[in-house]
């Protein structure tokens, strides 16, 4: 009852359930769905990652000193992520992009504590763009139809985008969806509405909607910013998707949070010249 | 650490990088189906193969025919044609005992069967109708023709395998053959592939069916046949069995218990942990392959694991061939899956046997590994050199208005997309409306991979052996008997073709073929082993199964290049109904040889 109470007042970090539901959903798919990670990728993949972290976390100065093991949880939290959304044969694979993740956390970064883009999908977008598509996939597609992780993975993604206050960003996203498939797809029966929507609530649908663009550090705050931010990134996922694009929920998020990037540098400069102008 | 995040330098390196990534991914590595990446790449010499060469001789042989779209049992799924679509069986045989191979095409439903006899390696013509042959497909679909003696009579008989009930036809004096589907007893089941061998050591052939899909009455396999994102290992599809031969009939081997019900392409033979007892192998799709050893008493163990590790596999076995590729004395395994980046990223596999009876895949090393969307495949030495090469087939479906790459959309990319769908959604979704203009895995080109000092390169370009068809049945025949392997392709909605080997080998390599007849009279042998070595040092073990690979019935007698070298000591042959081994002299090479049973 107690952390019902902290979760309905927003005291707990919404990280927590981020990094719950990643690690949750590993082990119970490992358990249950044969999810096809080595113990060898899950062990680099964590060393490398938890590594990674602990040198950028000694290197800067970010962080206080006495936040140690919320960084580490940080870190086993992203690569976490990333055993549930990417599939690889090779072994060295997933300590490869966790310690990609972590770095970017650290060296892409806004001004203050912000990093730019989000960290997994930071890493998907670069495995995507600059190594072999035979290398990896981007579906947890061992579980991503069933009915539990569904349940799971929405359980502890409304609870994290409560507590991170970016709810506006989950819902505006759900309509802009919904408007752009109208916009674009020749919906005329029930199998064109399932192709279109369909895909929007399997588990790695629901992996995006809740755990990836809602990330309380790279969505605005703003909620009419949040809603311009959602719209933007379904518009360009249906696009890309229309246009049979591969991966284009990462793709679509990458874009647009460098294009937001980019417009809070641009906000930012107007704001310094209305100063010295002043 | 100085805060570098308000420099300016920082922040423009940040954008550009950004976008210029970006860039990159759209103009240079598109994340979209794309058929030129679905092949090795390895950079090769191009002239030393240039002797090299294929020539689709079909229409100068008087050989027409083009499959039509097919469900087999599938039939309330008419309209997903693209993506459930079945290819034809070939059989090459030696139907009228000329010494000229004839080649059998299963078609489809409600369509005649076509049989091609062999006029000397000049031309063919169509003859199913006088052999008894044409009329076969009635009620169900075909699946596969499989040739052997099953009543002990000397003369070929039929196994005529239908996705629904089967046909058992027996030979005659007078070359027609006589309905006998009563031997089966009843027995209906859909299977891709068909096999047999002497597994119980009574001197009779036993089938194996390697069931795709459920057997009526047992399941609907079609939910499950999604092609992307493979679900490991299935228990949907079809249960395997082993029909053991009563002599005037088959039973159903319960004691064989080949317990999964994967979605099995076809069972391959050989003697894998070399007891002299016939074993089996099953690619599976959307599941592990398997492979079970025979005891000998109807009983089978599963080694799969043990001897090919299930980590390795492709999840969408196609196919299977039992081919010594190095000559070392030990047979080794190629399976073909599919591999197409990024929806399905699983290589073809090079088994390599070793003195253990395990296998370590090598098909990355030796430049094997890809072939795109990957079905047929046999090794056969094209060129006489005295090492094996392989030909490989390659390509799905593609709807009947799309006549060129570039056109309609991918339904890979929809495949993958409705493959995100949960499950309960996914029941009302029915796919009739949305296979217009689509195709998967279409207008790719087969692969011809040649071997040099033990390292294979894919010449299919250079050999003319790169239509662009969709094809998946493969089956080897030397029809001008001239030693130069030709091979028939075929497909779902493709032409067949009868690829001539118009190779210009040197003046200093040789060959050797023979042929064979037991004390029965029988020229198709099932389990039959040749032994013999050369003066080069390399040894030469075959076994005989003309049915391993996918849908093709192969060339029955055996081809061997043999290079510059020449055979040294005795030739040791395994008859399988007698087990009797015999040692033949005064062979020929360049010429077929007939081997008889003494």
């Amino acid at each position: 009852m107690n952390i019902f109470n902290k979760i309905i007042k927003r005291e707990i970090n919404g990280r927590w359930f981020l990094g719950g539901s990643h690690i949750t959903l590993v082990i119970i798919s490992i358990l249950f769905f044969n999810l096809q990670r080595t113990a060898l990728q899950i062990g680099f993949g964590l060393l490398c990652g938890l590594l990674t972290e602990f040198i950028f976390y000694k290197l800067t100065d970010k962080y206080g000193e006495h936040q140690v093991w919320d960084r580490l949880f940080s870190a086993f939290t992203e690569v976490a992520g990333l055993l549930v959304l990417l599939k690889s044969h090779i072994w060295w694979f997933y300590g490869m992009t966790g310690a990609l993740t972590v770095a970017a956390k650290y060296l892409l970064r806004k001004t203050g504590k912000t990093h730019i883009f989000n960290p997994t999908n930071f890493a998907i977008m670069m495995s995507l763009t600059f190594l072999p598509l035979h290398w990896f996939g981007a579906w947890p597609d061992e579980f991503m139809r069933d009915w539990y992780p569904m349940l799971h993975i929405t359980l502890f993604g409304v609870i994290a985008v409560w507590l991170g206050r970016t709810m506006t960003v989950s819902l505006a996203y759900i309509v802009g969806v919904i408007f752009f498939c109208y916009l674009f797809f020749p919906i005329n029966d029930l199998t064109s509405l399932i192709y279109a929507l369909g895909p929007e609530f399997g588990s790695i649908g629901l992996i995006y909607l809740w755990l990836m663009i809602t990330d309380p550090k790279t969505a605005p705050r703003e909620h009419k910013q949040q809603i311009v931010y959602a719209f933007a990134i379904a518009f360009l996922h249906i696009f890309l998707r229309y246009h049979q694009y591969l991966y284009s929920r990462y793709i679509a998020l990458f874009i647009v949070t460098l294009l937001y990037y980019g417009i809070s540098l641009y906000s930012e400069a107007a704001e310094a010249k209305a100063k010295y102008s002043f | 650490m100085k805060d570098y995040t308000k420099n300016l330098y920082y922040r423009l390196a940040v954008l550009i990088c950004g976008f210029a990534s970006m860039a990159y991914l759209f103009l240079m590595n598109p994340p979209r189906d794309r058929r030129d990446n679905v092949y090795e790449t390895k950079e090769f010499n191009h002239k030393q193969f240039g002797n090299v060469h294929f020539k689709d001789v079909s229409a100068e042989l008087g050989i027409d025919f083009q499959q039509i779209k097919t469900t087999g049992p599938l039939r309330a799924h008419d309209g997903d044609l693209l993506v459930i679509a079945f290819s034809p069986s070939v059989s090459v045989i030696d139907i009228n005992n000329d010494g000229y191979m004839d080649i059998f095409v299963t078609t489809a439903r409600s369509r005649s069967n076509l049989l091609f006899i062999n006029h000397k390696g000049t031309s063919f013509t169509e003859e199913a109708a006088q052999y008894g042959l044409s009329d076969l497909n009635q009620k169900d679909d075909p699946s596969y023709a499989f040739w052997g003696d099953f009543n002990d009579d000397g003369l070929l008989d039929l196994v005529y395998a239908r996705y629904g009930c089967h046909g058992f036809f027996t030979g005659t004096k007078n070359n027609k053959l006589a309905d006998h589907s009563e031997w089966f007893n009843g027995y209906c089941s859909n299977p891709n592939g068909l096999n047999a061998a002497d597994f119980y050591k009574r001197g009779k052939l036993d089938l194996i069916f390697a069931n795709f899909l459920a057997a009526p009455g047992e399941s609907d396999s079609s939910n499950d046949l999604w092609m992307t994102n493979t679900r490991y290992d299935n228990k949907s599809g079809g249960k395997n069995h082993l029909l053991k031969n009563e002599g005037s009939g088959f039973s159903v081997e319960k004691r064989a218990h080949f317990l999964t019900r994967s979605y099995s392409h076809n069972a391959g033979i050989a003697d894998i942990n070399m007891d002299g007892l016939p074993d089996i192998f099953f690619s599976n799709d959307y599941a592990h392959d398997e492979m079970f050893l025979n005891n000998g008493e109807g009983r089978f163990s599963d080694l799969t694991d043990q001897y090919i590790p299930k980590v390795l596999h492709g999840l969408s076995g196609m196919n299977t061939e039992f081919f010594d590729y190095d000559s070392d004395g030990m047979i080794d395994l190629y399976v073909t899956n599919i591999f197409k980046p990024p929806f399905n990223r699983h290589f073809n596999l090079l088994w390599k046997k070793s003195e253990d009876n395990t296998y370590k895949n090598v098909s990355n090393d030796l430049g094997v590994a890809k072939c795109g969307f990957s079905w047929g495949a046999k090794f056969a030495d094209i060129n006489n050199d005295g090492e094996a090469d392989l030909f490989v087939m390659n390509g799905r479906s593609r709807s009947n208005n799309l006549v060129k790459y570039g056109e309609g959309k991918s339904m890979w990319y929809e495949r993958n997309e409705v493959s995100q769908i949960p499950r309960f959604i996914r029941k009302l979704y029915k796919p009739h409306d949305t296979i217009k203009g689509r195709y998967i895995s279409a207008f790719e080109r087969k692969c011809l991979f040649i071997q040099k000092d033990g390292k294979f390169f894919d010449i299919a370009e250079d050999a003319g052996f790169d239509d662009r068809e969709e094809n998946r049945t493969l089956a080897l025949i030397d029809y001008d008997n001239d030693g130069l392997m030709d091979a028939i392709s075929a497909g779902p909605i493709s032409k067949l073709k009868v690829l001539h080997n118009t190779t210009k080998t040197e003046s200093d390599f040789h060959w050797i073929g023979f042929s064979f007849k037991d004390k029965r009279g029988n020229s198709v042998h099932h389990g039959l082993k040749i032994k013999f070595l050369l003066s080069n040092g390399k040894k030469i073990v075959r076994e005989l199964y003309p049915a391993n690979g996918y849908k093709g019935f192969n060339d029955p007698r055996l081809h061997i290049g043999l290079g510059k070298a020449q055979i040294s000591g005795p030739i040791e042959v395994f008859w399988p109904f007698s087990r009797v081994t015999q040692i033949i002299k005064n062979v020929q090479p360049d010429q077929y040889n007939l081997v008889t049973e003494k």
